[in-house]
């Protein structure tokens, strides 16, 4: 029962979500490249549509590619079906048996007047020939990629038991060529799965480190002004922005606290790159570090009590902990000449990192518990890890035929896939928390 | 337009204290190699000023004072021309090589008090923007404490990090990185 409530929470949150005025920009496509040598078989059927205008969405076309990029499924093509039940009654687990499929999904959608339909969809387990859920909701046309995210949430939190990521948002910056040598930079908010990216700040001058506040709501950013660097926080709905910045030397790396209290951030404005807190409560920064190395990128703990940073202070730049109440800094990274640019798991027993390796840069992760490292890419010149706010993948800037693109690997190392890019640059990702 | 009508006067100013530093220079090169340590602001780094004293010499006994104003302008101009100043990997110290150029640059800058420059910091793409903005920016810093331990005043000088966003080389080659790591001078 209470599995049941849950679902219909998730359609409800989803609706509360309904966004609106989505701008359609690029569309980036992802391609698997290493998968799991074994994966969970499902059958997605196509969606029945009792309608007779054509729909924006095909629902279950976004459901399989949610599901396949993610490794763990080996999803069935539609003509390979011996049948396409789009009813409960229609189910005949045997027909799904003899093509060794281990789930099965069937949906289907009605209209329902006024630029609304009604979507139902079930998943079946073909193995125990039983139904493990099924839900329904009415929502507008232009609603149906939100809710295809959030079917897909349902099937792969009832097959993994693990939350899905399908309906958070990925931040990242594009960089094309204009004229001669100048580049206009944009940062853009996207599905999970990279689809419908819209621009939420462009400039001339470049845009680096974007930071998720905890809810979702609000992204930080850092934006060449001029001859400054300038910290940037922007509300997502209403594109309304305040900044941090300083008359001299440059502010960025901003990252907010889990807690919603603070923004953590770099100045070099007393002469050197320390690190700063703001405190939203009172608009006051308090210096954190005090020596004449580089201090950069930190990010939080997920109770909001210390920061994980870089810093050169040992002759090269390694990953070090603060806790923020004793100001104690712990050196956490001895192996590889560099360490830079840490994130903690959601759960706080993983930090994910840049690692140089033999002269290359990985994305690594570090088991806290252990110390022991994990170098989880094959890729070089990797920048920018950011974790999914389930821990099971994160996000990472790369380059490909020397272009940089957004690829993305599993936290064991067996998953990774990548977006291509079809202009210019796409740097710096950052994967938002859970937004409903 | 960079270079004021100062220029010779600074040029020869520039010469007097080229030759001034030739009877030194053999004791002062030894002192001088510690650049690898990063403590350069303390060396007054007279070391490197070797080349130019040996051509200016010969020119100053045996040429005639306007001729040799004209070639020791050049040869400061030239100096002026050079804005940029390369780094070692993860390094923001002045590279010995660099001082005379530097000195350059601060002797006009000191001569003409109405002058200023920018001084941006660049990194190569390797490592995160984050940490290459850092670098940049004390790469700009380490070259505007040069400038300044050589008597330019703090108000002419700005340093702005561009961190790995403005690569002059755009390949992946060990020398293309090498270009990359620079602070650029540029007069305002």
């Amino acid at each position: 029962m209470k599995r049941q409530h849950s679902v219909t929470t998730c359609f409800i949150s989803l609706v509360i979500l309904a966004l609106s005025a989505w701008v359609q920009a690029e569309d980036l496509n992802i391609v698997v490249t290493r998968g799991y040598d074994t994966k969970t078989k499902i059958a997605i059927v196509p969606f029945y549509w009792g309608g007779s205008q054509s729909l924006p969405e095909e629902v279950s076309d976004i459901v399989q590619n949610n599901l396949s990029r993610t490794g763990r499924f080996d999803t069935l093509p539609p003509r390979d079906m011996l049948s396409q039940p789009t009813s409960d009654d229609a189910v005949f687990y045997r027909d799904w048996r003899l093509l060794d499929q281990e789930y099965l999904v069937i949906g289907n959608i009605e209209p329902a007047g006024d630029s609304q339909v009604s979507v139902r969809f079930a998943l079946f387990d073909v193995v125990k020939g039983q139904r493990v859920v099924a839900g329904s909701q009415t929502v507008g046309v232009y609603q149906l990629r939100d809710l295809a995210h959030s079917i897909s949430d349902v099937i792969y939190e009832r097959i993994t038991g693990v939350r899905g990521i399908f309906s958070t948002k990925i931040g990242f910056v594009t960089r094309r060529g204009t004229t001669g040598n100048e580049f206009e930079y944009r940062l853009q908010v996207a599905d999970a799965d990279g689809q419908r990216a819209r621009t939420v700040y462009r400039s001339n001058e470049p845009i680096i480190s974007p930071a998720w506040s905890h809810t979702g709501k609000r992204i930080a950013f850092a934006n060449k002004v001029g001859d400054r660097w300038k910290v940037f926080v922007q509300e997502l709905a209403s594109g309304k922005s305040t900044n941090i910045s300083s008359q001299v030397g440059y502010t960025s790396s901003p990252s907010f606290s889990p807690d919603g209290r603070y923004l953590a951030y770099v100045s070099s404005a007393e002469g050197n790159p320390e690190l700063y807190l703001y405190d939203f409560s009172n608009g006051r920064s308090t210096r954190l570090t005090r020596n004449s190395y580089i201090d950069t990128e930190p990010s939080f703990s997920p109770d909001s009590k210390s920061l994980v940073y870089t810093s050169e202070r040992g002759g090269s730049p390694q990953i070090y902990k603060m806790d923020l109440a004793s100001k104690r800094i712990e050196r956490l990274t001895f192996e590889g000449s560099q360490n830079l640019k840490a994130q903690y798991s959601s759960d706080g027993q993983y930090l994910v990192f840049i690692h140089q390796y033999q002269g290359r840069f990985h994305v690594a992760a570090m088991d806290l518990a252990t110390r022991n490292i994990r170098v989880l890419t094959e890729t070089n010149l990797d920048e920018s890890p950011s974790i999914a706010p389930n821990g099971t993948m994160l996000v990472y800037a790369t380059q490909k035929r020397g272009k940089g693109v957004l690829a993305w690997v599993s936290l064991d190392g067996q998953v990774t896939s990548e977006m291509p890019s079809i202009h210019g640059d796409v740097i710096e990702p950052a994967w938002s928390p859970y937004l409903n | 337009m960079a270079k004021s009508k100062l220029i010779q006067a600074v040029a020869i100013t520039f010469a007097v204290f080229l030759a001034g530093c030739a009877s030194q220079d053999t004791e002062e090169t030894s002192g001088a190699e510690t650049t690898e340590t990063g403590t350069e602001a303390e060396d007054e780094g007279l070391g490197d000023l070797t080349l130019e004293v040996e051509q200016q010499e010969p020119v100053m006994e045996e040429e005639p004072m306007e001729e040799m104003e004209q070639d020791v302008t050049g040869e400061f101009e030239a100096l002026l021309d050079q804005t940029l100043i390369y780094f070692d990997f993860d390094k923001s110290n002045v590279r010995t090589e660099f001082r005379t150029v530097l000195n350059a640059h601060a002797m006009n800058l000191v001569a003409n008090p109405n002058m200023s420059v920018v001084l941006e910091g660049h990194a190569d793409e390797r490592g995160t923007r984050e940490y290459n903005l850092a670098l940049g920016e004390r790469r700009a810093k380490s070259v505007a404490d040069y400038l300044m331990l050589k008597g330019v005043s703090a108000g002419q000088i700005d340093t702005v990090s561009y961190g790995e966003e403005k690569p002059l080389a755009l390949g992946s080659t060990e020398a293309d990185y090498a270009e990359n790591r620079r602070v650029e001078i540029k007069y305002q």
